[in-house]
């Protein structure tokens, strides 16, 4: 039924979706509930943050477990485990959306979200979720991922750079990029003398 | 860890240890105890980034989503592949073209080179417009011959 199938022993070490996927691969609809129950979230999370609207969200997980859902029966374990392959899928997924949506509304740019003092509290008091995602929109597509895997997902070093497809320092330097950014526009930086006194 | 890795570390990854890498959260975690002055001046900007994302951490409900997933899957077959693997396929493939170029080949091509077979055409002609000028008496004479 799947190309190539690991034996048992080789399969219990990687990954704990392993019996999932195992059961999934032959048809099983329960074992797929049980697999949303796991991940769900998570990938909704994760494409939240990386569009900021939690319908495109809910519309790109839906693609994300669908694609699963075929993919599995033809599985090769024993590489990626299933959730770096799905956050992999969804990050993509994302990029492409937000690169079409450019494309389309390039005249109509997010603006900087506005974090004076009054602002700031009435955000935080309303919906300090959104300023987040205003924040993060504010950034390039690559280090919104970036941030998105890292903080948001507590995806590793090394898996964040393979959902990028970029080296583990390049990941790295998106990450820098990302915060500085976020720093810079959310007016955080005032610091910075604080850090050279401890240098000095 | 140098306070100059330290910096790099929390500029990358923030303040919180369990977002660090392993390779590097033990020594971050020494300088922490090490220098608790220095590390909390150096993670000020970096711990206000961190507070501000740390809104951004929701729950989602996804039982409706969940439901409209399991619907669709319900309806969508499985993409399953062929049993056989694509080397088992190929090799069996290379031994049918083998075979059948094989048994087409012997069928039409005539045996030996094809300056071979003109050769032996040539050689043919030669004896048969010799075997025309010979009479009947010469045939008999000659068959004598051998015998004696």
């Amino acid at each position: 039924m799947r190309l190539i199938r690991t034996s048992r022993s080789d399969r219990s070490q990687g990954d704990p979706d392993q019996e999932l996927i195992d059961r999934i691969a032959d048809g099983d609809q329960r074992a797929f509930s049980e697999l949303m129950d796991r991940h769900l979230g998570t990938i909704v999370g994760l494409a939240t943050h990386m569009l900021g609207d939690r319908f495109a969200a809910e519309d790109i997980a839906q693609t994300v477990f669908m694609k699963t859902w075929q993919t599995l029966p033809n599985w090769q374990s024993g590489q990626a485990k299933l959730i770096t392959w799905m956050r992999k899928v969804a990050t993509n997924q994302c990029l492409d959306r937000l690169r079409a949506a450019r494309l389309v509304y390039s005249d109509n740019l997010p603006d900087n979200p506005d974090m004076s003092p009054d602002q700031s509290d009435l955000m935080i008091a309303q919906d300090r979720a959104n300023a987040v995602h205003s924040a993060l929109a504010t950034l390039p597509d690559r280090q919104r991922a970036a941030l998105s895997l890292s903080y948001f997902q507590h995806v590793s070093q090394k898996d964040g750079a393979s959902i990028l497809n970029v080296s583990e320092s390049a990941y790295e330097s998106l990450l820098v990029r990302a915060r500085k950014s976020l720093k810079q526009s959310l007016d955080l930086t005032g610091n910075e003398q604080l850090n050279a006194g401890v240098k000095s | 860890m140098t306070q100059d890795d330290f910096i790099s570390l929390i500029q990358s990854y923030g303040t919180t240890p369990s977002h660090w890498p392993d390779d590097r959260r033990a020594a971050g975690l020494r300088f922490l105890s090490d220098f608790p002055e220095d590390a909390k001046l150096l993670m000020g900007e970096d711990a206000a980034l961190d507070e501000f994302l740390s809104a951004g951490n929701q729950s989602f409900d996804t039982e409706l989503l969940k439901r409209r997933i399991a619907k669709k899957i319900a309806q969508t077959p499985q993409k399953v592949q062929p049993r056989t693997s694509p080397r088992w396929g190929a090799m069996a493939a290379m031994l049918a073209v083998s075979f059948t170029l094989g048994v087409l080949g012997g069928r039409s091509w005539p045996v030996g080179t094809p300056i071979e077979q003109e050769a032996v055409s040539e050689d043919v002609t030669q004896y048969a417009e010799a075997a025309d000028t010979l009479g009947m008496t010469d045939i008999y004479e000659w068959v004598a011959g051998d015998e004696l």
